[in-house]
């Protein structure tokens, strides 16, 4: 007498868990240093937020259903993630035809046409910003898009007895997520007590690069640290682009640190977060197998390990160069061109595949 | 992972009760995987209970015994749960509970030399899951074990029929470890406990006083999954990482559960036959959960008759929520090696994509990073499955436990081993 038809396999349990509630928390953890951004300029970010999740969302939904016709992962929550980093890296007033043409290309060319989900070797919200750089250049360079006199809804807050800690919880300038350290960092705690993001990243990268540029600069360069804080806790801890392993993680965030101080000493002067992030993005994979886990009863191989960890460090640096070097002859434009001629070719090329589905009741 | 010793609790006070008898009993042949045993007996045959009705034909495989006495009905062929078809010797329970003839027992403890005979013909074999005969594990080469290690650590979510049987059969344990030492002279005794189970040590001390049970020391290892698998527990003693193929009889450290040293207690002092055990009956859809005393061979859809219990709208499950087998058929028996039976929800699974959130590596016993597999067997990419060491994978579901996408690691897994199995 047969109660069911197939079997299925084990585990029989699991842990209360899913994507929707990853991104949830995600979106949960920078909605206070997004809502700073209505603080310093009212209504204009908040809609560049809105407008850059609904494209996102719009966008998923359009291409998933063109290309894998199916919609299922729409509801996810992850392209409405996307959306709102996107717009965290934005000015306040850039236009909002751009916004909308930024968070379609983040979906489509930052997600969809690797296969969806998790299957992006780069962080989509920052392809976003990049396509944007290149195809409206004029709007995305005009210092108009970066502050409006007339928008201005709180110049500062008084709300502690230091100026400077003042600064810290609002700082109404640079791009919509950059205007609160304190919020960011809150979203962090709350992002690691979650366990969303582990500590390794976010440590290593303002470590090494606070120590670097130090070192660097000698009172002539600047930085934002709302922008690294940004970068580190939110854009350099993306799952499906940053290693795998606790050790390659630090590595991984260390060298992000670097080439971003690499980039600000060689002139990069808005972009270095960004194209530190997708540089290293693009060396997660040799960077997981250099620091794969040591698997139960097997040797170190630590000369082995530290030499291969020697050649992707050179590696790195030399295609940071190559990035910089891009950046000063204002050739970032053809990088993004071989990308998009990258993406059309894998998913031409290659096709799609879900992950194995066996014995599902 | 706290929540687990909150499935415990349900039955972990519960003291070991016998059910009703089932009319009918479905002897399994199978033991050690893919050996069988040839049955003695023929349809219509008169059976008693502790009687051989199949005989193990070679070392991996162990002696069938009739749980009950009454009629053999035949044998049938059944679906396992990789659709494999395995016979089955059914037999029809008169109730009346005629004992063979058994050996005359006698009042001292039985020679080192005759152990192994002993077990062999009670049929006893592992009760841990695998169900590998007894008596080819304790075949040593006359040298000295370098520890005779006893694994209490039931670390499977819901069950609770090893720590009863610790607490109630305590006696016998110890005796169990005794006679088995006779033979293989461990130079270290060594009983592992989990953390959540601590109370036992002061149900274990009046034992450990004693004169001839000298040197047994208990180890206490932390709580969580899988800490009661064979090799984190060869770890825990000896602090050594042995990854398949390696396994830990080959450096001279031998692991029986505390099940089977009991099951092997009644063989060598009582002479019975293995024809029993203990199983925990739980899940959220049980109401009289608890741990007991069944024969084996009955079928779990007469355990689940006798609970009260619909089959209908549960996940029923042999074994432990994240090594058992998932029951589909009235019919399918309890073997030598279920520790349970589990009522558990029927749920969907909601299968998404790996987003590399790493949950997998960092709950993996053996330093594995599971979602290259996936990666691997989507890919078509066995190279990359064989990089990843899939060989030292023991199968023990954390990691898809832990996957908030529920990717179907496991099935990867087993997949990837069975095509490079034969050959990639």
């Amino acid at each position: 007498m047969k109660w069911i038809s197939a079997a299925i396999s084990p585990p029989f349990i699991r842990k209360s868990d899913s994507v929707t509630k990853i991104m949830a928390d995600v979106l949960f953890a920078l909605l206070p240093a997004c809502g700073m951004a209505w603080v310093a300029f009212g209504a204009a970010p908040v809609l560049v937020i809105l407008v850059a999740c609904g494209s996102a969302v719009l966008a998923e939904f359009l291409f998933l259903r063109l290309y894998f016709g199916k919609t299922d992962t729409v509801a996810d929550g992850s392209s409405l993630v996307t959306g709102a980093l996107l717009a965290c890296t934005l000015a306040p007033f850039t236009p909002l035809y751009a916004v909308a043409f930024g968070g379609i290309m983040a979906v489509l060319f930052g997600k969809v046409l690797h296969g969806g989900l998790g299957r992006n070797r780069f962080n989509p919200a920052l392809v976003g910003r990049e396509f944007m750089a290149v195809f409206f250049p004029a709007a995305m360079t005009s210092s108009a898009i970066w502050y409006d006199q007339k928008a201005v809804n709180f110049p500062s807050l008084d709300i502690l007895p230091d100026a400077f800690l003042n600064t810290l919880v609002f700082n109404g300038s640079g791009a919509i997520g950059e205007y609160s350290v304190l919020f960011l960092v809150i979203g962090g705690i709350y992002l690691l007590l979650r366990n969303r993001i582990s500590w390794h990243i976010p440590l290593a990268l303002t470590l090494t690069f606070t120590l670097l540029f130090l070192a660097v600069s000698a009172g002539d360069y600047s930085f934002s640290p709302a922008g690294v804080l940004l970068g580190a806790i939110y854009m350099a801890t993306d799952m499906p682009t940053s290693a795998s392993t606790r050790t390659g993680r630090v590595y991984y965030g260390a060298m992000i640190g670097a080439v971003a101080v690499l980039c600000i000493a060689f002139g990069v002067r808005h972009a270095y977060m960004s194209y530190a992030i997708l540089l290293l993005n693009g060396f997660v994979v040799p960077i997981n197998w250099v620091f794969r886990t040591r698997v139960w009863g097997e040797k170190a191989h630590l000369p082995l390990r530290l030499a291969q960890g020697a050649g992707i460090t050179v590696a790195i640096l030399g295609m940071a160069g190559g990035v910089i070097w891009l950046h000063t002859q204002e050739w970032i434009m053809y990088l993004v061109l071989f990308y998009i001629a990258w993406c059309i070719g894998s998913f031409l090329f290659r096709q799609y595949k879900p992950d194995i589905a066996l014995n599902d009741a | 992972m706290k929540q687990f010793s909150a499935t415990k609790a349900v039955t972990k006070e519960r003291k070991i009760e016998a059910l009703a008898e089932s009319p009918f009993l479905y002897m399994p042949l199978s033991a050690y995987h893919g050996h069988f045993a040839r049955p003695t007996v023929q349809a219509g045959d008169r059976v008693l209970k502790h009687q051989l009705i199949a005989k193990a034909d070679d070392p991996f495989s162990a002696h069938v015994h009739a749980p009950v006495s009454g009629q053999v009905l035949g044998v049938k062929e059944f679906p396992d749960p990789n659709g494999a078809m395995t016979p089955m010797l059914v037999l029809h329970n008169d109730f009346e509970g005629t004992c063979a003839d058994l050996h005359e027992v006698p009042s001292s403890d039985p020679p080192p030399e005759t152990i192994l005979a002993l077990l062999a013909a009670g049929g006893v074999v592992g009760e841990g899951g695998a169900q590998f005969p007894t008596a080819l594990k304790y075949r040593t080469s006359g040298q000295r074990v370098n520890a005779f290690i006893i694994n209490g650590v039931e670390c499977e979510p819901y069950l609770t029929a090893d720590y009863a049987l610790m607490r109630e059969q305590t006696a016998a344990l110890f005796e169990g470890i005794r006679l088995i030492n006779t033979l293989l002279l461990a130079k270290e005794v060594v009983i592992v406990i989990g953390a959540d189970n601590r109370e036992l040590e002061t149900v274990f001390a009046p034992y450990l006083a004693q004169e001839r049970y000298a040197g047994y020391r208990v180890l206490v290892v932390s709580e969580g999954y899988p800490h009661g698998s064979e090799r984190q527990v060869v770890y825990a003693v000896t602090g050594l990482e042995m990854a398949p193929p390696m396994h830990p009889s080959a450096e001279g450290f031998v692991v029986s559960n505390v099940g089977t040293v009991v099951a092997a207690c009644r063989a060598l002092v009582d002479r019975v036959t293995m024809v029993k055990r203990v199983i925990t009956i739980s899940g959220e859809g049980v109401k009289q959960a608890g741990n007991y005393e069944v024969p084996i061979g009955t079928p779990v859809g007469f355990l689940l008759n006798q609970l009260d219990i619909s089959p209908h709208h549960h996940t029923i499950v042999l074994g432990g929520p994240m090594m058992g087998r998932h029951v589909t058929d009235w019919a399918s028996p309890v073997t030598k090696g279920s520790g349970g039976v589990l009522v558990l929800p029927r749920e969907p699974v909601k299968r998404e994509n790996c987003i590399a959130c790493d949950r997998c590596t960092e709950a993996c016993p053996m330093r594995l990073m599971p979602l290259k597999y996936a990666e691997g067997w989507r890919r078509n990419d066995l190279g990359m499955m064989k990089r990843h060491h899939l060989h030292v994978c023991i199968e023990c579901g954390a990691c898809e436990h832990v996957c908030p996408s529920n990717v179907p690691l496991m099935a990867s897994i087993k997949a990837g081993k069975a095509r490079l199995r034969q050959g990639g």
